[in-house]
């Protein structure tokens, strides 16, 4: 029977034909989490004390991120990471620490390979996706995962989305994302694994790959993954050392449904408060007026999304009094942006450029206060995500977070281009 | 054995996508304490909320109900309320994950958000995966309950779960 990617990939771990709609236990081949308070601190407690395991089998499945509160602000802080530490020491675990998001440091160290099912507790993990991989956050399961080294899962299905075309220039991979939900709305791909290919997704690049497969859930998606091509395999390349077979669905796989969508009539697009759901054209907002704006988190920070923000910002000001917050995806792309040349253009432009870190998606740095608006590429725009519980949270491009850092106020940025 | 699902309809849901943090309000999405979450569980909808809930009642909701970034106090507050289980035309992934990991029944039933009114007595029979409404008689098809989800219910919970079905298989 024909196969959708997913179903070859689960398919791959039973070691048989499975297709979707079957339940059963599968080995991730990755299990991962990120340290804040009340996740790997429990899972400490609850291996150790409440199930009574000391030991796992497979230790170099597991790979552990210290990126949210980051750098430690305090002291409690700083020994929820030493809980981490420990944790990591005792069962034989990678860990990560300061090199950045986690969900991008797993595929720019080599880790993932097409093929791949991971897991983590949050499901922005489906950012790895981009390389032909599953990602997917099982939430308060993961200690399933911890203790146990399988996940009951039901195969998912698939919901193929073919992209034709080309962008627009102005026009970005979280206008695409948007688009889509705006599109087929916030359910369109509710329990599927979102499947991207077509001629269209050639044409973008793997930073732009990496934000679309992040975004999974806010269409209801389990997770994203691409179909690898000749892009994918030069990344992998540098980062895994290795050549890999080429992954794709089976022609004739069967999908819940299949959905087009031509890059070149995507237009900007923001995601208005209080709701992810909330996807508006930039034409319904211009004028409005902001007070910060954010680059970065595991959605997008990469080194396009910087380009883009500089395409706009060279030569001009952030307006007075604006706070415009860069912060890049992992510290590798901190020192690319660097060695490019955009860390010191943003800058001049008044730019604030910040070491790698969770916090600024979640207010632990840069929050809001009361009454306030940002334009943000951060993965979330619910009421206290990024400080106050009255403070607005518009996600959009960083073209448009760029403009309208100039401006003070919401400005479509091909006016600028 | 399956708890029995056979109570009042607390609130209906029928918006899309519902946002299950409004169930205690943003300004509580992180709190802790459980006599706090109970005083302000559904009082954005009906005040009297918290007096007027019994033990046994059932929440129902619409379309991918949990759409969003769903924190844990609300379903927290909803059980220590006596909320039952939570019956939705379906629910948003990583909500379901998260929620049915508690022990929490979640049942997806197409066309309960406009089918039944507040205050109806509904009743799930687990065997035939359907729903009915005690006023009228009528019966409403669910989809089927995954077999994991029947198992954290029955052992309270991802812990039990993995103490009784997983790790005693080991």
């Amino acid at each position: 029977m024909s196969q959708t990617i997913a179903e070859k990939i689960f398919s791959r771990i039973a070691g048989q034909k499975v297709s979707a709609g079957t339940e059963r236990l599968f080995p991730p081949d990755l299990i991962t989490a990120y340290d804040y308070p009340g996740y790997i601190d429990k899972y400490e407690t609850q291996m150790a004390d409440e199930l009574g395991i000391t030991k796992v089998n497979h230790p170099e499945k597991f790979i552990l991120f210290i990126d949210h509160l980051y750098p430690a602000g305090n002291p409690k802080a700083q020994q929820i990471h030493e809980i981490t530490r420990r944790f990591a020491r005792n069962y034989g675990f990678k860990l990560y620490e300061g090199d950045g998001i986690g969900h991008q440091v797993i595929s720019e160290k080599g880790h993932v390979h097409p093929g791949m099912f991971v897991t983590h507790f949050d499901g922005h993990i489906s950012t790895i996706g981009a390389l032909g991989a599953i990602g997917i956050g099982i939430r308060n399961s993961m200690i399933e995962a911890f203790a146990t080294e399988e996940v009951s899962l039901v195969v998912p299905s698939s919901v193929r989305i073919n992209l034709e075309g080309k962008l627009q220039r102005g026009v970005t991979a979280r206008d695409v994302f948007h688009w889509i939900v705006r599109k087929i709305g916030p359910d369109g791909c509710r329990q599927a694994v979102i499947e991207y290919g077509g001629k269209g997704l050639g044409s973008l690049e793997m930073d732009e790959r990496f934000t679309l497969c992040n975004l999974a859930m806010f269409l209801g998606g389990i997770s994203a993954v691409m179909e690898t091509d000749e892009k994918t395999h030069a990344y992998l390349r540098q980062t895994t050392g290795q050549e890999h077979p080429p992954m794709a669905p089976d022609p004739g796989a069967r999908y819940e449904k299949e959905v087009t969508i031509n890059l070149s009539e995507v237009e900007p697009v923001l995601v208005a408060p209080p709701s992810p759901a909330n996807t508006i054209p930039i034409s319904e907002a211009l004028g409005v007026r902001i007070d910060s704006g954010y680059i970065g988190s595991c959605a997008s920070g990469r080194i396009k999304d910087f380009e883009q923000a500089v395409e706009i910002l060279e030569g001009r000001r952030v307006a007075e009094g604006f706070r415009l917050n860069a912060v890049p995806t992992t510290t590798a792309i901190q020192a690319q942006m660097s060695e490019l040349g955009l860390t010191p253009k943003l800058i001049r432009s008044g730019a604030q450029v910040h070491v790698s870190t969770c916090d600024f998606c979640i207010g632990q740095m840069g929050a809001l206060t009361e009454g306030e608006r940002s334009v943000s590429t951060g993965t979330l725009n619910i009421p206290g995500r990024m400080g106050s519980n009255r403070a607005e949270i518009y996600t959009a491009s960083p073209y448009t977070i760029a403009a309208t850092a100039v401006h003070g106020k919401i400005v479509d940025p091909r006016t600028m281009l | 054995m399956l708890p029995t699902i056979r109570g009042r309809v607390a609130w209906v849901f029928q918006e899309p996508n519902f946002d299950i943090d409004l169930i205690v309000g943003v300004d509580h999405m992180k709190t802790q304490e459980i006599d706090i979450l109970k005083s302000v569980c559904m009082t954005s909808y009906d005040a009297r909320f918290p007096d007027e809930v019994q033990p046994g009642d059932v929440i129902v909701g619409g379309a991918n109900f949990g759409y969003g970034h769903p924190h844990y106090p609300s379903c927290r507050a909803l059980r220590a309320l006596g909320v039952s289980a939570i019956i939705a035309e379906s629910f948003s992934p990583g909500f379901y994950r998260g929620e049915s990991s508690n022990g929490f029944p979640l049942i997806e039933c197409p066309n309960v958000s406009t089918t039944v009114k507040r205050w109806q007595t509904v009743a799930f029979d687990w065997d035939n995966e359907t729903l009915t409404i005690a006023e009228t008689g009528e019966k409403l098809a669910c989809q089927k309950v995954p077999q994991k989800s029947k198992d954290l219910i029955l052992t309270d919970g991802i812990i039990g779960y993995l103490k009784q079905v997983r790790l005693s298989k080991q």
